[in-house]
């Protein structure tokens, strides 16, 4: 199933003409992902799996596709499109960065948003396929709200192709079980339990935009006999500016960071499990809407890592253990994606983009 | 179209009670809705439309504003294209995007079709502003916009209710999209069940009369309104008749904006051409087609007022937009303001053009443009809110023949209703300390203007606000040789050493806790001479403090002793020479 996944989020990312960041996932019938080509972002594909199965209940039925971009049910952002879609066997859920979906900037980095909807156009869970057949109510309702609307309808296709194919492949299998979650869990609470027991804490300045507060993440770690627990009740609370982290995104952030610090601990859906994190609701790191959440993958989720590696580092993990994670991986893709001046997508990202609408891509 | 005299008693009572189910529509929304928008403001229009097997018809529409239900035309024909052969019973529809059949993002279409037989349905429909949907700013009034995904979210013809049931990942999607869920929950259901009245009244009609009387009745409804209004156009005579109005400017820095109107009276038609009006702009003043057509038809039903309005009226009507103008703009260009601006403004220009036509039917239709929306968070209920306070825009009316402006709103906006202030008290941290007549802002007119407002409030609360205001360089125009209106203008922060007066824009101002908001609303024009005004009205308007001593003299060579409180006969008489002469 591994390579399956990563060859489904190859094949999709090649399938659009832009950076999409493309992710695939196989998961069982309750919507929890169970292999995910990037690992890091289980956490999140798990909450939107989360929302839309729940969602639906019974009523989502195999052939059902729902898209779903919401921040506060599992997207990092707006233009964060997931599609779940639901099999016999199991459910397919495919991921992908869509270049627009409204809101006052193109892209949807807008920070001088008020808020979520400033960003761009929210979707919670909705169906664009019912039993295998496209419902083209709900995929005219998503198109007409982007600049980019070919390109959104090629993405959804391309996202609807994937999960169809992933779909094919776990109905030809046997019934998906939550095996490799538990196992995940298992190997994540036997790395914990070589840290020191105690409490510990650390804290981390978000890197502001000018004229932006500077906000703190702050974590409580707390390694006890039975279980770890991670809060980050203590962050700032939530600000008017793009650097709000929504829950699931704070959840991505913490498995990457203990897989990169903490020796064995596994980079893999179900690891999360083996602790209780509190993001801490209202905060930076917690965020409930309306919050605007368009470079916590950036600034935030850095703050993040560096307080969360400050603290696993004092619980015993090595001080060798990778403190330059997010400086290798995260700021390269903030990199080509964002104009550090403007905070807003880069320039000739969306002049490329808009020329790929304006083309008519077939 | 003729028929037997008990026919025609059929057809009038059908008409009457079509009438009635809009009343009913009306009633039931303004009792179940939750936001003042719909409760208290009444910005919300009802109507029965009619398809049988030809094109859509507005069949009948009471408490409505023009704009709104004249536009949901278009939004019928909408839903009609996007799912004519897939309708069931007790289905649903919504549609509110502007280029669909839509005026700006906020006013959102309930369409119920209720089929009598398979060539004969009728739909009730509900057009109503809700207070928020999404986008960049609260209250969708983006003063920035240059796209219209700047304003809000777009939805085109959707089913949110199938065979009865609620399509509910549709209604979570919609909920998403606004910043008052719960309230836009609430008039979205109201909406819904005044059309489900509406069908059980139709029902009933079809019932009582059989579809064959209704469908008979309908069509001589519709085809009187045709034959009245072109017997009235025959007694206009034959003409070409041209005026240009412009616009202050359209929020993007572009200014004069020319809105052309050529107005060719033939026999019994009427055809208006906007050519020569301004290219598409790049602020939010384009007024998409539906907005326009309904502009056109609310000068025109207000020339006519003893005429039945439904579709029939429109038929001698024939109207030439250009296309990528301002009148007929195409996507993506910003369209949220177009229900005012320049929606007022190609009102005026009609009118200004039928002055020629038929100067004692003419006078003001169209609205006032001073407007604001403020949002914060209630510090007394933690709600967060937007506030459609329209107490600053009420006045519009201009003098007319044999009347003077009077306190409400023109045509344009007649539906629409000023609420209780103490009732905004409670919703909004407001406490308003003044809304009332401005003396000396009546446009002079034989027949004058509604005096200026004055309105004054305080906030209790921090919050923002954004201001959108036009009319100040070209208030609204005055008619047979009658004044234009006073200006618009806002002064923020009055007061303060931060006062700043308003009269283009502002965008999220804050406005601190304990600030005052003061804003002058101009009124409608005036009517005629006002050399030619009745002296003693005159003196009315003084002893009402409307008018001062000098205004009196100034505006309408009328002399005033005040210390015998009546006016100077002798003197009046003098200055009026005088006057004339000069």
């Amino acid at each position: 199933m591994n390579d399956l996944v990563q060859s489904a989020a190859a094949q999709l990312e090649s399938a659009v003409p832009w950076e999409a960041e493309a992710l695939a996932a196989v998961g069982d019938a309750a919507g929890r992902p169970l292999f995910v080509s990037d690992p890091a972002r289980a956490p999140s594909l798990a909450a939107s799996g989360a929302y839309v199965t729940s969602f639906f209940g019974a009523r989502f039925a195999p052939g059902d596709a729902a898209l779903s971009n919401d921040p506060f049910v599992g997207a990092s952002h707006v233009t964060d499109f997931t599609l779940v879609r639901r099999c016999e066997r199991g459910t397919a859920f495919v991921r992908m960065r869509l270049p627009d979906i409204g809101g006052f900037e193109f892209g949807g980095l807008a920070p001088q948003s008020f808020d979520t909807w400033g960003e761009g156009a929210r979707f919670p869970a909705l169906l664009v396929a019912i039993r295998g057949e496209p419902r083209t109510e709900g995929l005219d309702l998503v198109a007409l709200n982007s600049r980019t609307p070919k390109l959104l309808r090629r993405g959804v296709a391309a996202m609807e192709e994937a999960a169809g194919r992933l779909a094919q492949a776990i109905d030809a299998g046997t019934e998906q079980d939550d095996e490799p979650l538990r196992a995940a869990a298992a190997t994540a609470a036997a790395a914990l339990a070589a840290l020191r027991p105690g409490t510990y804490a650390a804290e981390a300045q978000v890197d502001s935009p000018p004229g932006a507060d500077s906000p703190l993440v702050k974590v409580a770690l707390e390694i006890g006999d039975n279980r770890t627990r991670l809060s980050f009740a203590g962050s700032s609370p939530q600000i008017e500016a793009p650097l709000n982290s929504p829950p699931a995104h704070t959840l991505d952030c913490c498995l990457s960071a203990l897989a990169a610090t903490v020796p064995g601990f596994p980079l893999a859906p179900g690891a999360l499990d083996a602790l209780d994190i509190d993001p801490g609701a209202g905060t930076i790191t917690g965020a409930e809407p309306p919050a605007i959440t368009g470079l916590a993958p950036y600034h935030t989720a850095r703050a993040i890592h560096r307080a969360l590696g400050t603290a696993l580092r004092a619980a015993g993990a090595p001080a060798s253990a990778d403190p330059d994670w997010w400086e290798t991986s995260g700021m390269a893709a903030y990199e080509r994606r964002v104009d550090p001046a403007t905070l807003r997508l880069r320039g000739e990202r969306a002049a490329t983009l808009r020329e790929l609408e304006k083309e008519g891509i077939a | 179209m003729t028929l037997l005299r008990q026919d025609l008693i059929t057809a009038e009572i059908i008409r009457n009670s079509l009438e009635t189910v809009c009343q009913e529509l009306s009633a039931t929304v303004e009792n179940t809705a939750l936001s003042p928008i719909f409760t208290l403001n009444h910005d919300y229009s009802c109507g029965v439309f009619y398809w049988g097997g030809d094109e859509v018809q507005l069949l009948a529409r009471d408490f409505a504003v023009p704009v709104h239900i004249f536009a949901s035309l278009d939004s019928v024909n909408t839903v009609l294209a996007a799912f004519a052969d897939d309708i069931n019973e007790h289905d649903v529809f919504l549609v509110t995007d502007p280029y669909m059949g839509g005026t700006h993002c906020p006013d959102w279409t309930i369409i119920k079709p209720v089929p009598v037989e398979p060539d004969t349905v009728f739909f009730p429909c509900v057009r109503g502003h809700v207070n928020d949907v999404g986008g960049p700013v609260p209250g969708n009034y983006n003063v920035n916009a240059r796209e219209v995904w700047q304003e809000g979210f777009r939805i085109p013809p959707i089913r949110i209710i199938e065979r009865g049931e609620r399509v509910e990942d549709l209604w979570e999607t919609i909920l998403a999209n606004t910043r008052l869920p719960a309230d836009v929950r609430g008039d979205l259901l109201a909406m819904v069940g005044a059309c489900g009245v509406g069908e059980r009244r139709i029902r009933e009609l079809a019932s009582k009369y059989g579809a064959a009387a209704l469908k008979q009745s309908v069509d001589y409804v519709v085809s009187y309104s045709e034959t009245r209004l072109r017997a009235e156009i025959r007694e206009w005579p034959d003409g070409v008749y041209t005026h240009t109005e412009l616009l202050d400017h359209d929020f993007a820095g572009n200014r004069d904006v020319p809105i052309r109107i050529t107005l060719e009276v033939s026999g019994d038609e009427v055809s208006v051409d906007f050519a020569g009006s301004s290219g598409q702009m790049s602020g939010f003043v384009n007024s998409p087609r539906g907005n326009t057509l309904s502009q056109v038809f609310t000068a025109i039903t207000a020339l006519c007022p003893d005429i039945p309005i439904n579709s029939g009226f429109f038929r001698p009507i024939t109207v030439h937009l250009p296309e990528l103008s301002i009148v007929n703009p195409e996507p993506p260009a910003p369209v949220g303001h177009c229900t005012l601006v320049p929606g007022t403004t190609i009102i005026d220009a009609v009118m200004k053009a039928c002055e020629q036509v038929a100067p004692r039917l003419v006078g003001t239709a169209a609205c006032d443009m001073n407007s604001a929306r403020a949002f914060g968070v209630n510090s007394s209920t933690g709600r967060y809110w937007v506030g459609s306070d329209l107490s600053a825009t009420p006045m519009s009316a201009g003098g007319a023949f044999g009347t003077d402006g009077w306190g409400a709103w023109a045509a344009t906006f007649c539906a629409l209703r000023l609420p209780p202030l103490e009732m905004f008290e409670v919703y909004y941290p407001y406490e308003y300390l003044l809304n009332e007549y401005a003396r000396d802002t009546a446009a002079p007119g034989q027949w004058r203007g509604a005096p200026a407002v004055h309105y004054r409030r305080r906030h209790r609360d921090h919050m923002r606000c954004t201001i959108y205001n036009a009319s100040f360089k070209y208030p609204l125009a005055g008619y047979a040789g009658g004044h234009r209106g006073a200006g618009n203008y806002w002064v923020i922060r009055e007061g303060d050493p931060d006062e700043l007066k308003v009269t283009e824009s502002c965008y999220a101002e804050p406005l601190p806790e304990g600030s005052l908001l003061f804003a002058q609303s101009g009124a409608g024009g005036g009517w005629g001479d006002s050399l030619a005004r009745d002296p003693q009205a005159v003196l009315d308007d003084w002893l009402d403090e409307l008018v001062s001593l000098e205004a009196a003299r100034r505006d309408y060579g009328v002399v005033i002793d005040a210390e015998r409180r009546a006016v100077d006969a002798a003197a009046t008489a003098e200055e009026r020479s005088r006057r004339a002469a000069a």
